[in-house]
């Protein structure tokens, strides 16, 4: 709970104040009057009712004010309060403002603006009373027109004697503290300036220059936030209850450090409501919009949703408990039930124990930081607390603290770190399940000056002189060292290197800026950043609510841009480090594809090359072990099908075998039959009595088919002699029924006519199955591919 | 928002609609974990242990356990169920002595059920299955591998958990146990790995060497044969202890470009790699019925009781008491300060981050190739300069359309295995600072004189306390272990819950018997000196302050009890009561109490009538 306030607005309405100023620019009058509607601004956003002001203008030709008799306090007129005439101050409204923006009045007679410090004074004497209050005085003003000075040591005195924070803005008035001296005044200013000066001074009030009040108040302030403990209680070291002398309990208060202000959320409107006619609204409900909650089973047919009258079944609140999911199951778990089960737990701040500093990541930190000081006023308490911060701060330990904010809600666990002052920060920071482990390929080998290492396999392959007519040999240097897919490094590593330190060094924003003083500092502080969103919002609302009939919007002030921007100078200077960074690495866009949302999305992640997944593929491991980080969501069912297996098992050989001649991305074809072939055997081989002579016999059917349409038909034809050998002979004879299997279903030679690559009659292949075993040596034909004896029984090994 | 209720439902729904949003551009398929428990039941299993419990049933019960502990996590991993050396036999294969119990499924709570009623009565399991030792260990892998093949999930781990007291299979039949080992190879080749529990009856101690050390495929055999598996109590041991954790699956929250300079732009990809992991959303169900409800949201304009589809509403704030109405696009107008993005404000030195600015959770960015192809190189060699120089980067973050812009702080982490052996990835935290509006402003605090002395001996006592290896992973959220076990009890049948082990609690008694002397030794210090100035000055706080007509009160004279509060009300007197006191009261009942002081007052009246 913020104190109360009451502010009085003084604002000198002297002919004066609006003489115009050579370049043709605002006058005074605008500029206190700009200067005043920030300041009503910044109260009406947060609306504190206990926020309350009085404007009185000096120099109106009527006085209205509850001093003003015969010649005394003349010319000076308080702003009267629509809904409440008599009351000295108001919270202020739209009308305020709207009022306050036409530039209130001008004035055509002269008033005495020491009259009206005067009479704020008492308004804020009569309005406060003995009451807290923080009481404020701004006077706007040219010190253009005769000030009565007597008594004013009096006043001053009064100031201090009502603790009133004196403001005073001049308009043309020296400023010696930025060198800015106006020549050519009139007397009457000159003396003026002078007298307000030192009464200022005496009053111990702020003295601003027109300049510098327009510069401070342009940077809308949000609204202050009184501090308010978040918790007073215990900060325990041990178990009090049972080792009083051998634990600590320091009293402590706690108050946020941080706290994001969050942007006003916007209520809705109806604009149904618009068509009413402006005599019939009614302002409580004009355009309101009310939320109605009902509900319905969620499965079910339409018809089982509807009662004997076709209406909707709604289900009373009252009848709904809540449920959590279990595994596949909706456990109900009332909230009563909820609350009776749910963990209790006592307030307060106990420390679990010492860790370094070093040992909490800066990242662990989850929300905003609290400040923990010892309880006001406890000099025990104080002496205890910052004693232990001492020491933290000496050892460069933390404390890990856990922290209930009152009884049985929900524990923290967060980290109490020394601050200035002898306070201590506290944060909170990640219990195990708010860890999330997702694991990322390193990057590291990207910067060595050979990044091909891990694709030199890739690299020698592609060069064995398969083919010796090859015309095109690359000049061995190039080709030995080929990149690595995702290296774009145009120069040499250490020259890339010395480019990134050259950017950084030229966009360093340590000493960026220049403070008021002229000193250099650091740019881009928190403290000196105001959040724009939040600006932004309030400026268009300010502005619509003066201008309702005004469509379009203000536009971004600049100002509000600028502190969010890079800062044109340090871009300027990084320009051309900027430039040989640039060049020391290829970046191309990659063109987007038309479409939007989901589906282009989805289509291009398909085609990318995703660095992860390029990054964590082994170049020759299985696939089976490999850890697929991120699968993008398939295109299509093809896609689904297309897995990427590049071995034939024993266990399931047809999908397998089916999955790798079905791949996209690589062909595999070759190896496939060749795997298929050996499993076959081997189930065959390792068959217990004819157990699996069904699981080889399909396996076969499926290789000759795909053998016959893919250009393997000559593998698959040797290999199937070579079988027929094989459960002729040795070892291997007693799986000859599985052959007869084969005669049986005529799973014979690919024939001509099946395959272009095949030069097997239809006869030939029906003498194959006829005949009886033929001696190895008739089986190759020359044939560089053909399947050894030996071969085949290593397989079986 | 008049009640608690409403105000509950409010909250909500803005937290869900955060959810979605991080939950917007991709959802990966996660890894599945596929386990098959293969358990020994030949005799020797249905021998009891010193507590009487038959090894079998330990197995089951482990089996059970895992499943809870699985439907908490993940609940899509799979979990099956294959007895062998017994007398029945049920498979597809036809092999003789294996008895599959369960095929892989995901987990639920009729199988928990189930497998808790099978482990508890050790006759039905023995009658009816009853016990052989004339199995093949081969088919038993044969069997496995085809319930993992029938489970076709295509990502995956697959795991066999071998319990067997038996270390020396097939003894003296050279071609089982070679069929064995060439069934285990295929399974090898498959990358299913066989863990294996080896249970110990009465003191005869379980020979890795003999038999299973060869067997390809078994977790800690082959070369590195130093790696013996613990036994098999021991590892129900560690599976008993709960570590209820759901898994999350790994989504970016934000994909944007990050502009260097102009004209030096790359992609980068953001994620969370903390965040508060919460109870998970309910639902509603009928009382009546048990069945799902779903619910319906309708709006209606006040005025003319019209109902309002979303194209018929606008927005509005209040500005010094009227209402200002924006159109829906000119709302997003208002928000809109760019398209999404990092922009690079410059650099400055790591000390600069202060550990104050903070404000929420980090993200975490990670490079990406799909809208700007070397942006993974450029991206690497910013991270190593800036890590190597101890630089931080400050940048402007939009991190979705529409978003309000933020200040933030790119912290370089290199990728590294840290000491407690987690992997650390490379890329840049993403630190959220705050705006001067965000800022707060704190009270001077009491001053007071410190001695070095006391330092030194609180030094000795922070000393004595530190806590070694620090991990953040040891500490669970009590508050979600605890709703847990509650599910998991409703869910179950059981009459209690289980207790859990609340590890954010400090364990005191060990503190004592480590610190007790030296924390006596520095509060007898601070209280020797302060014996004669222990005064508590009543702090000058606004809860001093008069109420009832300028008689002045302060807070302690108030009597803030229940009884106080229930007196009070009854009276109708509760408006005696400040408002923070109200809220107070409110709040130790657990209700989120309203702002206004006639709404606290009949939150108060609300609670005493019900």
């Amino acid at each position: 709970m913020a104190s109360k306030e009451a502010t009085v607005l003084i604002v000198d309405v002297n002919p004066s104040m609006r003489r115009k100023k050579e370049e043709g620019g605002k006058t005074n009058h605008q500029r206190a009057h700009e200067a005043l509607f920030q300041i009503l601004h910044s109260k009406i956003i947060p609306g504190r009712k206990t926020d309350q002001v009085a404007l009185l203008l000096v120099g109106t030709e009527e006085s209205d004010n509850i001093l003003a008799e015969g010649e005394q306090y003349q010319h000076i007129k308080a702003y009267c309060f629509e809904e409440d005439e008599a009351a000295l101050f108001k919270q202020p409204n739209l009308e305020l403002l709207k009022y306050v923006e036409r530039g209130t009045e001008e004035g055509t007679a002269i008033g005495d603006v020491m009259d009206a410090i005067i009479l704020g004074l008492h308004m804020l004497e009569q309005h406060c009373r003995k009451l807290k209050y923080e009481k404020k005085i701004y006077v706007f003003t040219d010190a253009e027109n005769p000030v009565d000075t007597e008594g004013s040591d009096a006043v001053a005195e009064k100031v201090k004697e009502l603790a009133v924070t004196f403001n005073l803005i001049g308009y043309d008035f020296d400023d010696p503290d930025h060198g800015i001296k106006h020549e050519h005044k009139s007397d009457v200013k000159a003396i003026n300036e002078e007298f307000l000066r030192g009464f200022t001074e005496r009053a111990e009030g702020n003295l601003f220059s027109g300049d510098e009040a327009s510069e401070l108040l342009e940077r809308l302030r949000s609204k202050s936030v009184k501090p308010v403990t978040v918790f007073r209680g215990p900060l325990t070291l041990g178990d009090p209850e049972s080792h009083p002398a051998e634990s600590l309990e320091i009293p402590v208060w706690v108050y946020n450090k941080t706290a994001e202000m969050k942007l006003p959320s916007a209520k809705k409107w109806s604009a149904l409501a618009e068509a009413i006619s402006e005599g019939e609204r009614n302002g409580a409900t004009y355009g309101e919009v009310e939320m109605q909650r009902s509900y319905k089973p969620a499965l079910g047919d339409a018809d089982l949703q509807k009662d004997q009258n076709g209406q909707d079944k709604s289900i009373s609140k009252d009848d709904l408990v809540r449920a959590y999911r279990y595994g596949k199951t909706l456990v109900p778990f009332s909230s009563e039930d909820e609350e009776a089960m749910k963990l209790r737990t006592s307030k307060g701040m106990s420390i679990l124990g010492f860790v370094k500093q070093s040992e909490v990541p800066r990242h662990h930190l989850m929300a905003n930081v609290l400040a923990v000081v010892p309880e006001p006023g406890n000099s025990r308490a104080a002496q205890t607390f910052y004693t232990l911060i001492a020491a933290l701060d000496e050892k460069q330990n933390a404390a890990l603290v856990r922290y209930v904010r009152v009884n049985d809600a929900n524990p923290k666990l967060g980290v109490l770190v020394p601050a200035r002052k002898g306070w201590g920060w506290w944060a909170q920071i990640p219990f195990a399940e708010d860890l999330r482990p997702y694991s990322f390929a390193p990057l590291d080998h990207l910067l060595a000056e050979d990044t091909s290492a891990s694709n030199s396999t890739l690299a020698v392959s592609t060069l064995s002189p398969s083919n010796n007519t090859q015309s095109h040999t690359d000049s061995p240097a190039s080709s030995s060292k080929k990149k690595h897919k995702l290296d774009a490094r145009q120069v040499p590593a250490d020259e890339a290197m010395r480019r990134m330190d050259a950017f950084i060094d030229a966009m360093d924003l340590t000493d960026a800026v220049e403070d008021e003083d002229g000193h250099k500092r650091e740019a881009f502080r928190p403290k000196d950043v105001f959040n724009p969103g939040w600006q932004r919002i309030y400026q268009c609302i300010a502005y619509r609510a003066i201008h309702p009939d005004k469509a379009e919007l203000p536009p971004v002030n600049p100002q509000i841009m600028a502190c969010i921007e890079p800062i044109p100078d340090v871009v300027e200077r990084a320009k051309s480090a900027a430039e040989k960074l640039k060049d020391a690495f290829k970046i191309t866009r990659v063109e987007k594809q038309k479409g939007s949302g989901k589906r282009a999305w989805a289509a291009r992640s398909a085609n990318r090359i995703d660095a992860e997944e390029v990054l964590n593929r082994p170049d020759n491991g299985p696939a089976e072990k490999r850890i697929k980080v991120e699968e993008p969501m398939p295109e299509n069912l093809t896609d689904l099908t297309a897995r990427n297996v590049e071995k034939v098992s024993t266990v399931d050989p047809i999908s397998d075998f089916n999955a790798m001649v079905g791949r996209r991305d690589i062909d595999l074809v070759t190896k496939a039959v060749e795997q298929m072939c050996e499993v076959i055997v081997k189930l065959v081989t390792e068959s217990f009595g004819d157990q699996l002579y069904d699981k080889a016999t399909n396996c076969l059917v499926v290789l000759r088919k795909v053998s016959a349409e893919n250009d393997e038909s000559d593998q698959f034809n040797n290999w199937l002699r070579g079988l027929k050998h094989l459960l002729s002979v040795g070892e291997s004879v007693r799986h000859a029924p599985f052959w007869r299997r084969v005669v049986d279903q005529q799973i014979s030679l690919i024939t001509k006519d099946e395959a272009g690559d095949s030069n097997v009659t239809r006869e030939e292949a029906d003498a194959f199955l006829r005949a009886e075993d033929e001696p190895p040596a008739a089986i190759s034909k020359g044939d560089e591919d053909e399947v050894e004896e030996e071969d085949l029984l290593d397989m079986m090994d | 928002m008049s009640s608690y209720s409403n105000w509950n439902t409010f909250e909500e729904e803005e937290e869900e609609e955060e959810e979605e949003q991080d939950a917007s551009i991709e959802v990966d398929i996660a890894e599945r974990d596929n386990v098959i428990f293969a358990v020994d039941a030949t005799l020797p299993m249905h021998e009891t242990d010193e507590n009487g419990i038959s090894h079998f049933s330990g197995a089951l019960r482990c089996a059970a356990r895992f499943l809870q502990n699985k439907i908490v996590q993940s609940e899509s991993d799979l979990m099956g169920l294959v007895f062998f050396g017994t007398n029945e036999s049920h498979n597809e294969q036809g092999f003789k002595h294996i008895y599959v119990q369960y095929d892989l499924d995901v987990p639920d709570v009729d199988r928990i059920l189930d497998l808790e009623k099978l482990a508890n009565n050790r006759d039905k399991v023995s009658t009816e299955i009853g016990s052989s030792d004339d199995y093949s260990l081969a088919e038993v892998f044969w069997t496995c591998s085809n319930l993992f093949s029938a489970g076709g999930q295509k990502v995956s781990t697959k795991r066999i958990f071998l319990i067997t007291h038996n270390d020396s299979p097939h003894t003296g039949n050279l071609t089982l146990q070679r069929n064995a080992r060439v069934r285990a190879q295929d399974l090898q080749d498959l990358g299913i790995s066989i863990e294996l529990f080896p249970v110990e009856i009465g003191n005869n101690s379980f020979k890795f060497d003999v038999f299973f050390q060869d067997l390809p495929g078994v977790v800690g055999a082959g070369e590195d044969s130093a790696e013996v598996p613990a036994s098999a109590s021991r590892k129900y041991e560690e599976m008993q202890k709960k570590i209820l954790r759901r898994e999350t699956k790994k989504r970016t929250t934000f994909r944007v470009p990050l502009h260097l300079h102009e004209g030096l732009t790359i992609g980068v990809k953001g994620y969370n790699l903390v965040l508060e992991q919460r109870k998970g959303n309910y639902t509603y169900l009928d009382r009546r019925t048990n069945a799902e409800v779903r619910t319906v949201t309708t709006w209606a304009c006040s005025a003319t009781a019209q109902s309002l589809l979303p194209t018929d509403m606008k927005s509005y704030w209040v500005y010094g008491g009227q209402k200002v109405v924006f159109t829906k696009s000119e709302v997003n107008g208002i928000k809109y300060f760019g398209d999404p993005g990092l922009v690079l404000l410059g650099f400055k030195d790591r000390h600069a981050l202060k550990f104050k600015y903070n404000v929420k959770h980090a993200a975490f960015i990670y490079p990406d190739e799909s809208e700007y192809t070397g942006s993974t190189s450029v991206f690497a060699h910013f991270l190593e300069r800036l890590s190597i120089r101890g630089k931080i980067a400050i940048c402007r973050l939009i991190a979705r359309r529409n978003a309000a812009p933020r200040l933030v702080a790119l912290l370089p982490q290199k990728g590294c295995v840290d000491k407690n052996g987690d992997e650390i990835p490379c890329g840049f935290h993403v630190i959220y600072l705050p705006f001067e509006d965000d800022n707060r402003r704190i009270p001077a605090s009491t001053a007071s004189q410190i001695s070095p002395e006391h330092t030194d001996l609180a030094k000795e006592v922070v000393h004595s306390l530190v806590i070694k290896n620090y991990d953040a992973a040891n500490y669970e959220n009590p508050v979600l272990q605890k709703h847990y076990n509650n599910l998991q009890a409703i869910a179950l049948r059981r009459d209690f819950a289980e207790e859990i082990d609340d590890t954010t609690l400090p364990r005191t008694e060990a503190m004592h018997k480590r610190a007790g002397d030296r924390i006596r030794d520095f509060k007898q210090a601070l209280g020797e000196q302060e014996e004669d100035e222990v005064v508590v000055e009543q702090p000058k706080t606004k809860r001093v302050k008069a109420v009832d007509g300028g008689q002045k009160r302060s807070k302690s004279d108030v009597d803030l009890s229940e009884s106080a509060f229930r007196a009070k009300c009854k009276d109708g007197k509760l408006s005696s009561f400040t408002v923070a006191q109200l809220s107070e009261f409110l709040l130790s009942k657990d209700r989120k109490p309203a702002k206004k002081k006639s709404d606290l007052i009949r939150q108060i009246e609300e609670y005493f009538e019900a």
